[in-house]
Parts: structure tokens; C-alpha cells; sequence
């Protein structure tokens, strides 16, 4: 295989079930039947004075180059944290793909101050849901948490974002399993990887 | 990093400075030329699949670059020709003649959404269909809904239309109970145009998109030199 990004129906854990479906609705391709365009010609809809709506954003950079978007929305006591790195399966060399999906597996086996399952737990065990995924450019890690446990996850994501524990026996178990991911979602499955994996190898020359 | 949610900014800056800010940086590696030439000739291919019982085939066409004014008229293209119940090529493929129960796809798609790639990309639609029907008259039919649109233009109403679908689509993704597409968007946008504020001027972009733009597009993006087939030939036995 060639690229071996997570797929939306496998799931890193076993409990996150509702979490990797949740995962995989956030794609933003409409199912909405739109009512029959009207007879009467709207001439051309004026766009809007201003938009409707607007989401707050406030961005900086730290010094260290990290990106940071705030945008409080206080609709929910809930919280969310989306670490987006810039690395995915796209630039993998030929004969080293799957790299960036191991290397997601491996943010979840442990950090410096959390040990093996830890992370998960922390999150789980207070209410929370999280996932990770590996996509064409980029590979992002979520958490959505009680309002109250923010400060607990960005520590949390912190963590592991300053190290990772990676230890063989870790490494070895990861492989296995994303190699069974491909297994069962890939190499098992009618149209497996159709057409998803097989078009970008062939539509693209470079 | 995207904090979206019920907090109050002062004390998450906080929190972000205490935590991240002492976190060594790091030169991120060149990014390697992943620039696609122009594609003249278009490509076919099959592929064998043991446990599959029914023909498939899937079309992809390079998209024109992100941000864009021919990005944009193609997501307001794949809203016509693939979105929906009411898209042209379910109606033409699924309602008008029964090869299948549906047709589906999209810009990247399987993997996310039409915002939140950086790199070449493919608008792509795929179909399982009945074994009665050949490939070649799916692919008929997909040629004939792109060259009816050609012909006769796409007018205000039809890019109203499609307005409305992309408007329902964009404001539910950051709509979600869980804020993980605002995250998501927002995140996506930092990281790519270094810009998360256009979260906010997405909609106006959209509208900016004029029936003479969306000709344009057709003819440079929708040509069939410009798209890659491939079939799935089902081996299984059923």
C-alpha cells in the first residue's frame, strides 16, 4: 500500500466507537436535498449587507512558531483542542508510506508524563471524546472535553507534543495494529480502497 | 492549534503560554514539489477485486488550485453535478435510468473536505452498478451532463441553488454539537494560509462565482482530457 491514512471506519481504540463515526460525519459533502429551485426568478440574491453570522477568531504565533486560533463559542460548557500538524501521507516517499499513520498511532501509546493509555483515559474518564487521523496534509489530534477540564487537556496535549515515550515493545504493537487496520479495511473489503486510495495513485504523475 | 468553545480567552492564552511556550522549536523539512503538469491525454485503468460483486467505476479531474476563482466555481460545480438527490448525475444515473441506488463523491471527500487539503487535489465521484450496464454508458452519461452544462450555461438560479446547498453544508459543519468542524476549518486555515479569519470570508468567495466563471471552469477542468477512469471488475462469485 501506498498511503495508509486512518480510515474513518477503523478505530485506533475499542470504547471510541461514537467518536470515530463522529469523525468520520464531519466531512463537509451535502447530503441536503434542496428544495426544487423556485419557478419565480430571484433576480440574482443580493449577497448580504454583512455576514449573518461570525465566528470569532483570535490568532498569534509563539515565539517558538507555534500557531494558536482561540474562538470561544460559550453555546456548550464544552471545550474543544485540535492539534494540526503539517505532515500527512501526501509527501511520503514511495517506499516508505504508512510512516505518518504509525507515527499517529504512536502519540497515543504514552509521553512523558502519561504513560501507555493514559492520554485516552484522562480524557475519557472525565466526559470527554477525542481521535486522531492522518489525511494528505496534515495529521491532527482532538479532544472535546467538559468546559472545566480545558486547562487539564492542554497540558495533556502539551505533553506529547514536547515528546513521546516511544519504546520498542510500543513501536512493535502499533505496527500490528495499523497493519491490521489495512487488513480489515483495505485488503479485506469489496471495493476496498476504491476509490479512494487507488485514484490518487493513478490520476497523479508527480 | 485550535482551541474552540466555552472559555474565556485571557486564561486559555494563559494556560497555552505556560504550557506550549516553553516547547523547543523545531525547522520543519523542505517541502518537496508535489506540483501536477497539466494532464492531455485522458487515462483508464481496472482493477480486479476478488470480493467485489458488482461493477464499479470511479472518475476523477484534477482540480484547479486551491483558493482560487476556478476552485471555487468547482465546488459549485460538484454541488450540481454530484451533491444531492436533486444533483444532476444522481438524477441522470440513479432516478432517470436505474443503473444504480447511487453515485457519490466529491472534493477530497473520503478524506476530509474541499477546505482542508494543501496540495494538488481531484473532484471525484464513483458508482457501483448493476452488471447489465456497461462502463462505457456510465461514462456516456457523465459526458453528457458535463456538455449539457457547457451548452446551455449554468444560470443565476442554478448557482443559487447550489448556494443554498453549499451555505446548508458549510454553516452544519460549523454547527456541530462537538465545534470539531470549526476546530477543524479553523486549524486547517491557520496552518495552510496562515489566515483563520477567512473562515469568515468563505461564503462571500462563493458568491463571487459568476455563470461566465463557471463556463470557464467546465471547459478548462471538466474536459475529458483532464480525467483518470478507473473500473472495477468484480471477480466474486456471488
Amino acid at each position: 500500500m501506498r498511503q495508509l491514512p486512518k480510515l474513518c471506519r477503523s478505530l485506533l481504540w475499542g470504547p471510541a466507537v461514537a467518536l470515530a463515526l463522529g469523525a468520520c460525519s464531519q466531512q463537509a459533502t451535502s447530503v441536503v436535498t434542496a428544495p426544487a429551485s423556485p419557478a419565480a426568478p430571484m433576480a440574482a440574491a443580493p449577497a448580504p449587507a454583512g455576514p449573518a453570522f461570525e465566528i470569532p477568531v483570535e490568532y498569534y504565533t509563539l515565539p517558538n512558531g507555534l500557531r494558536v486560533v482561540l474562538s470561544p463559542d460559550h453555546t456548550a460548557p464544552t471545550a474543544t483542542v485540535a492539534a494540526y500538524y503539517a505532515v500527512g501521507f501526501r509527501t511520503e516517499p514511495r517506499d516508505r508510506t504508512g510512516f505518518a499513520h504509525l507515527f499517529e498511532h504512536l502519540m497515543f501509546q504514552g509521553s512523558q508524563n502519561l504513560g501507555k493509555a493514559e492520554f485516552i483515559q484522562l480524557i475519557q474518564k472525565n466526559g470527554g471524546a477525542l481521535n486522531g487521523s492522518t489525511r494528505f496534509d496534515f495529521t491532527n489530534y482532538f479532544e472535546v472535553v467538559p468546559s472545566n477540564k480545558l486547562e487539564t487537556i492542554l497540558w495533556a496535549e502539551a505533553d506529547r507534543m514536547r515528546g513521546l515515550a516511544i519504546s520498542q515493545s510500543n513501536l512493535t504493537n502499533q505496527q500490528g495494529v495499523v497493519k491490521s487496520e489495512v487488513r480489515v479495511n483495505v485488503l479485506n473489503q469489496p471495493y476496498g480502497g476504491f476509490p479512494w486510495l487507488d485514484m490518487p495513485q493513478k490520476a497523479n504523475k508527480n | 492549534m485550535a482551541v474552540v468553545g466555552d472559555f474565556e480567552p485571557a486564561e486559555a492564552k494563559a494556560w497555552v503560554e505556560k504550557y506550549y511556550g516553553n516547547i523547543p522549536s523545531a525547522t520543519p523539512p523542505p517541502k518537496p514539489d508535489l506540483t501536477e503538469p497539466r494532464q492531455e491525454q485522458e487515462q483508464r485503468f481496472s482493477k480486479d477485486d476478488k470480493l467485489a460483486s458488482k461493477p464499479a467505476l470511479a472518475f476523477a479531474y484534477h482540480m484547479p488550485e486551491r483558493n482560487t476563482p476556478e476552485y471555487y466555481a468547482l465546488i459549485m460545480l460538484d454541488q450540481i453535478l454530484l451533491q444531492g438527490n436533486d444533483s444532476r448525475l444522481y438524477q441522470a444515473l440513479v432516478q432517470k435510468r436505474g443503473y444504480s441506488d447511487g453515485v457519490s463523491g466529491g472534493i477530497n471527500s473520503d478524506l476530509g473536505n474541499q477546505f482542508n487539503y494543501n496540495g494538488p487535489m481531484l473532484w471525484m465521484g464513483s458508482i457501483i452498478y448493476d452488471p447489465s450496464v456497461q462502463a462505457d454508458s456510465v461514462v456516456s452519461v457523465l459526458d453528457q451532463e458535463i456538455s449539457r452544462l457547457a451548452k446551455t450555461g449554468i444560470d443565476q438560479a442554478t448557482l443559487d441553488l447550489a448556494m443554498v446547498k453549499i451555505r446548508s453544508a458549510f454553516y452544519d459543519q460549523l454547527s456541530g454539537s462537538d465545534n470539531f468542524g470549526r476546530a477543524d476549518l479553523l486549524a486547517a486555515f491557520a496552518l495552510f494560509d496562515n489566515d483563520p479569519a477567512r473562515i469568515n470570508r468563505i461564503e462571500g468567495e462563493f458568491r463571487k462565482v459568476t455563470p461566465e466563471l463557471m463556463q470557464k471552469t467546465i471547459r478548462e477542468y471538466l474536459r475529458p482530457g483532464n480525467r483518470t477512469i478507473i473500473t472495477v471488475n468484480p471477480l466474486a462469485k456471488s
